[in-house]
């Protein structure tokens, strides 16, 4: 049986400055983003009773450093769906009465470390010469233009428009640095058909979120954004009906998460989809069904994903134009267009944020693990 | 295309479960998982999806495939494929049902193309171990 639509909410949210951190080690990026959203909560450490961290390396975990005595304190990491999995683990937690107030936090230092995110290790394809989750993204995108005839024209505009949003939103990282589709086409080919400017960049920096019950997230200092709806698919199943590269498994996501929410995809207002890369946003703008199959990149190049456009997408830049962190990118805007608190790019009387993620091969490569969260006022 | 840097492919099986696989390769054959209750193929090692039988038998594949989807990679991530870049890896379709990875060789990286039909050939690494590749079909 799903959870009862609002009955959790997402309260405090901590964003610690974005980019390059050199001089921070990761513990203090967590503190950094664990002060912040306490703060902005109005809650104290103690008032933590569940700790989930989105990171591979538990060595990480430090609650000692962060002051932090919770009932439990769990590392889960499924790539880019690792954001939306920690908001479903939590809910599950408190559904289940072991706890009522959970701290979310991803973080990482890729930038500093040089560590590329995703890895080298891409399993038993990299004995022909495949690595890092562009070259896996670009399968996706090659297959998308021999199916459906997207064009790089259409890639190149996902990137452009949410370039766009982000000149407006001083909190990204690349405000003040607008592109045209020249400047796509002068970006250096990376695993085609895939360039530079299709692709998420490795950023450090981390965030930290707090899921509360509906009751109590009302008599906190933050304007509490409820959770409507929670869905997960699974790309495995494509691989047995050979239509995985065609696109990614929201369908499952979709089917549960909209009826959790009682919605259609004509009720979201916003949509914050995880943007590792440009294709990505094509596929899920047809598998949420904002578009028919194979119109995802015609639907992007006639401006529909833009702030008068028919669905405004990726609102704050997304990842291409703005920061990663396993998919709290996504979840953060969609908390901020929910707020309010979206500045330039706020979407008027948005009521309804739908946000996704996904990653973590599982076999072979595309099998990504999906995730969505409707978010509602 | 040198290829005496390349590892030897077996280094990236999870364990021996794919071993048969590299160890055809070898022999040149190109070797799939078959299940013979439901008449299935799979690659690389599975359970049979259908009847969930474990420890399927491998089988030779007749090698003739088709263009799934590719990618050209002119980032060499991995410094034994700097030399070869811009180099493809590629998604076939086998004529038995499964998808398997591969590079197209024999062709440029341009000429590739989705549905293009073409045939396994397999390349001897100098540093030990075979890859099966595909070329363009001859017939």
């Amino acid at each position: 049986m799903a959870i009862e639509s609002g009955k959790y909410a997402i309260v405090g949210l901590g964003i610690t400055k974005q980019g390059k951190l050199p001089d921070y080690t990761t513990r203090q990026v967590v503190a950094w983003a664990v002060k912040e959203a306490l703060d902005d909560a109005g809650l104290e450490r103690k008032d933590i009773d569940g700790y989930i961290y989105g990171h591979q390396d538990p060595s990480v975990v430090d609650l000692r450093y962060l002051g932090l005595t919770p009932k439990f304190s769990w590392y889960m990491q499924t790539g880019g769906a690792t954001a939306s999995a920690t908001v479903m683990a939590a809910c599950g937690a408190m559904e289940a009465g072991l706890a009522e107030t959970v701290l979310l936090v991803g973080a990482h230092r890729p930038w500093s470390t040089r560590a590329q995110i995703g890895g080298h290790g891409y399993g038993i394809a990299q004995a022909w010469g495949l690595v890092s989750p562009v070259a896996s993204h670009a399968f996706h995108a090659s297959r998308h233009m021999g199916v459906y005839g997207t064009t790089p024209d259409q890639l190149g505009t996902v990137a452009v428009v949410q370039r766009e949003h982000a000149c407006k939103r001083p909190d990204a990282i690349e405000y003040g640095n607008p592109i045209t589709l020249e400047d796509y086409y002068n970006s250096p080919m990376i695993c085609a058909p895939l360039r530079r400017l299709d692709c998420t960049r490795d950023t450090d920096g981390g965030v930290a979120m707090i899921v509360t019950t509906a009751e109590r997230a009302r008599n906190l200092k933050s304007k509490p954004v409820f959770i409507r709806g929670l869905g997960v698919g699974h790309n495995i199943r494509r691989w047995h009906d050979k239509s995985l590269y065609n696109g990614l498994d929201c369908a499952t996501a979709k089917e549960s998460a909209f009826r959790m929410a009682g919605i259609t995809t004509a009720d979201v207002d916003v949509f914050q989809c995880y943007d590792a890369f440009s294709i990505n946003v094509i596929m899920q703008l047809e598998g949420y069904g904002f578009c028919n199959e194979g119109e995802g990149g015609p639907f992007v190049m006639g401006g529909d994903t833009r702030l008068d456009g028919r669905i405004p997408t990726n609102t704050g830049g997304g990842q291409l134009s703005g920061w990663y962190v396993m998919g709290y990118t996504a979840l953060s805007e969609g908390l901020f267009q929910m707020r309010g608190q979206a500045g330039e790019t706020q979407v008027k009387d948005a009521e309804i944020a739908l946000v996704t993620g996904h990653g973590a091969n599982a076999g072979v490569q595309n099998t990504w693990a999906h995730g969505c969260v409707v978010l509602g006022k | 295309m040198t290829t005496t840097q390349k590892p030897d492919p077996k280094q990236f099986v999870a364990d021996e479960l794919d071993l048969p696989f590299w160890e055809g390769a070898a022999r040149h054959k190109l070797l799939i998982q078959h299940c013979a209750t439901c008449d299935r193929y799979y690659w690389p090692a599975s359970i049979c999806m259908q009847c969930g039988k474990q420890d399927l038998p491998w089988v030779e594949a007749c090698g003739k495939a088709k263009v799934y989807t590719f990618t050209v990679i002119h980032r060499p991530w991995l410094q034994n494929w700097a030399a070869d870049t811009p180099y493809n890896v590629t998604v076939v379709e086998l004529d038995e049902g499964p998808l398997m990875f591969t590079n197209v060789v024999g062709c440029g990286n341009d000429e590739i193309e989705l549905g293009m039909p073409v045939e396994v050939t397999f390349t001897d690494l100098d540093g030990g171990g075979t890859l099966p590749q595909f070329r363009p079909a001859t017939g």
